[in-house]
């Protein structure tokens, strides 16, 4: 099976904190992995190494095997992967079709995605990604008017129509009551698992984390602090994972 | 002694304001005595607007003069400036030395045309082009483009950086960030602003007809040259309606696009 990921002694500061410290780990393809972490454990940071977004100070990335350092965001690096994040990531003056055929604008040049803000060319791609969310009935609206959890579909939407072999998402539903939080971490999983999609993705949830994914990393002031199956994953493993320490 | 940056500055306009009572000569502050009854002059003139049908009719051609020359210097205006901001905001480049070098250039010559007045644009262009409408529509556009590519580039820059980063993982380019993302979050302003400065043009476009251009200043002086404060007062209620009616245009544009 090909690697997604592999990560080896990264190392990232910023302002002089040290974010993550000599983290190194891989990640198959297909595989679905968690990444929980008290607040500021550096999972942000770590997804965004990932990403792409920022590049480590020390050791190397890489991801299908090129060196992230030399990847800009691009064309390139949106087939490889897609960001979802807890909220702000549509633009709410914008139709939610719109926001949805953003996805397409890797492959489009500047005539095309001026024309598709003006015309609807090119929709089927869009609108078959809002009935996969169940928001087709709301092509034509402003985004603005949806509320938080259909917003958060609509970005999944966007991943659909983007396409990228992995998806990244960083506490997608960490502003979601539970029954939403569920709906949508449904869709991420059934955007990814027929596919063979890669999903990396930070959580707060226990109950979401051995019901959606297969393998879970714990992370601890900018350290790994475990790294094992889910099947393994016990609530004395969290309880450390959160504790405050006594030297703080 | 330590003084912050903000009360340095309070302290350097008292000290200018201070200056200024003391440099001024107050002798020449005093009404003139014939100013009294031309006080009463004007006053009676409110009370007696100048209503007549001829002269409605001159006030209604002075105030279509005017509308044309504050409209096509505001479209003119717009053309010139929507581009240049975007130049100006440095968003459409990916180096930080082309952004650098676009910002710097282009904000230094906005400051440059937008520190002459639309009156020595006038004149100045007057030695161009004589007194003609296209002195009078340049005179104001070429000011005006500074002010609203300046203030507009501004608007594209001061925008949330999440949805833009999450447009780029989609792969847009920094064009296509511009067009689904800062554009879209500041059109709103950029309406709301470009309205303000229509008024501002009406309004400039008025006081231009004092160098000679027709409109509705043109007339307020023909009409003060000969004390008929009557005929000024109805020329004022004209520029009145015609600033109130532009606001209320586009507060009403503002909500529709709201919804």
């Amino acid at each position: 099976m090909t690697l997604a990921y592999r990560v080896n002694d990264v190392s990232f500061e910023a302002e002089g904190n040290k974010i993550i410290q000599h983290v190194s780990l891989s990640v198959k393809t297909g595989e679905r992995v968690a990444i929980l972490g008290a607040s500021g454990a550096g999972k942000t940071t770590l997804l965004r190494l990932l990403a792409a977004q920022i590049k480590p100070n020390t050791g190397e990335i890489s991801l299908y095997g090129e060196n992230t350092s030399d990847l800009d965001s691009g064309e390139k690096l949106s087939r490889y992967v897609g960001v979802i994040n807890q909220q702000y990531d549509l633009i709410q003056e914008l139709s939610v079709r719109n926001n949805v055929m953003a996805g397409n604008l890797g492959r489009w040049g500047m005539w095309r995605s001026m024309l598709s803000l003006l015309s609807t060319i090119d929709s089927d791609i869009g609108t078959r990604a809002l009935e996969r969310v169940g928001l087709s009935d709301k092509t034509h609206q402003r985004l603005s008017r949806l509320s938080g959890g259909e917003q958060q579909r609509v970005a999944v939407a966007r991943l659909i129509v983007q396409d990228p072999l992995l998806i990244i998402a960083d506490e997608p539903v960490a502003s979601l009551d539970p029954t939403r939080a569920f709906e949508v971490m449904s869709l991420l999983h059934n955007i990814t698992s027929p596919t063979d999609k890669t999903l990396i993705s930070a959580l707060h949830s226990y109950d979401l984390t051995t019901h959606f994914f297969e393998r879970v990393i714990g992370l601890r002031r900018g350290e790994v602090s475990f790294d094992m199956p889910v099947k393994e994953l016990s609530k004395d493993d969290l309880e450390k994972l959160y504790s405050v320490d006594q030297d703080d | 002694m330590v003084v912050s940056g903000r009360s340095r500055v309070a302290i350097i306009l008292a000290t200018a304001f201070l200056a200024s009572v003391y440099i001024a000569d107050w002798n020449r502050a005093i009404p003139r005595s014939s100013g009294f009854s031309g006080i009463n002059e004007i006053l009676r003139g409110f009370l007696q607007p100048d209503f007549s049908q001829d002269f409605l009719i001159v006030a209604i051609k002075a105030t279509w003069t005017t509308i044309t020359f504050g409209t096509s210097a505001i479209f003119l205006a717009l053309v010139i400036a929507i581009p240049l901001s975007f130049v100006a905001s440095g968003t459409l480049f990916r180096s930080a030395v082309a952004r650098m070098a676009s910002i710097t250039l282009v904000r230094f010559l906005l400051a440059l045309i937008r520190s002459i007045h639309e009156l020595i644009w006038a004149w100045l262009l007057a030695v161009l082009f004589g007194f003609s409408p296209i002195t009078g529509v340049l005179a104001l556009a070429i000011p005006y483009s500074a002010i609203l590519a300046r203030v507009f580039s501004d608007f594209l820059n001061d925008v949330p950086n999440a949805p833009l980063r999450a447009l780029r993982s989609s792969g847009a380019s920094n064009v296509q960030t511009l067009l689904y993302g800062r554009i879209p979050m500041v059109y709103k302003d950029m309406l709301s602003y470009g309205f303000y400065r229509f008024e501002c043009c009406l309004r400039s476009a008025a006081v231009l007809s004092f160098i000679g251009l027709q409109g509705i200043g043109y007339q307020i002086e023909v009409s003060m040259q000969d004390l008929y404060f009557g005929q000024v007062w109805v020329l004022i209620y004209f520029l009145i309606f015609l600033i109130v009616s532009v606001d209320w245009w586009g507060s009403k544009l503002r909500r529709s696009l709201a919804n």
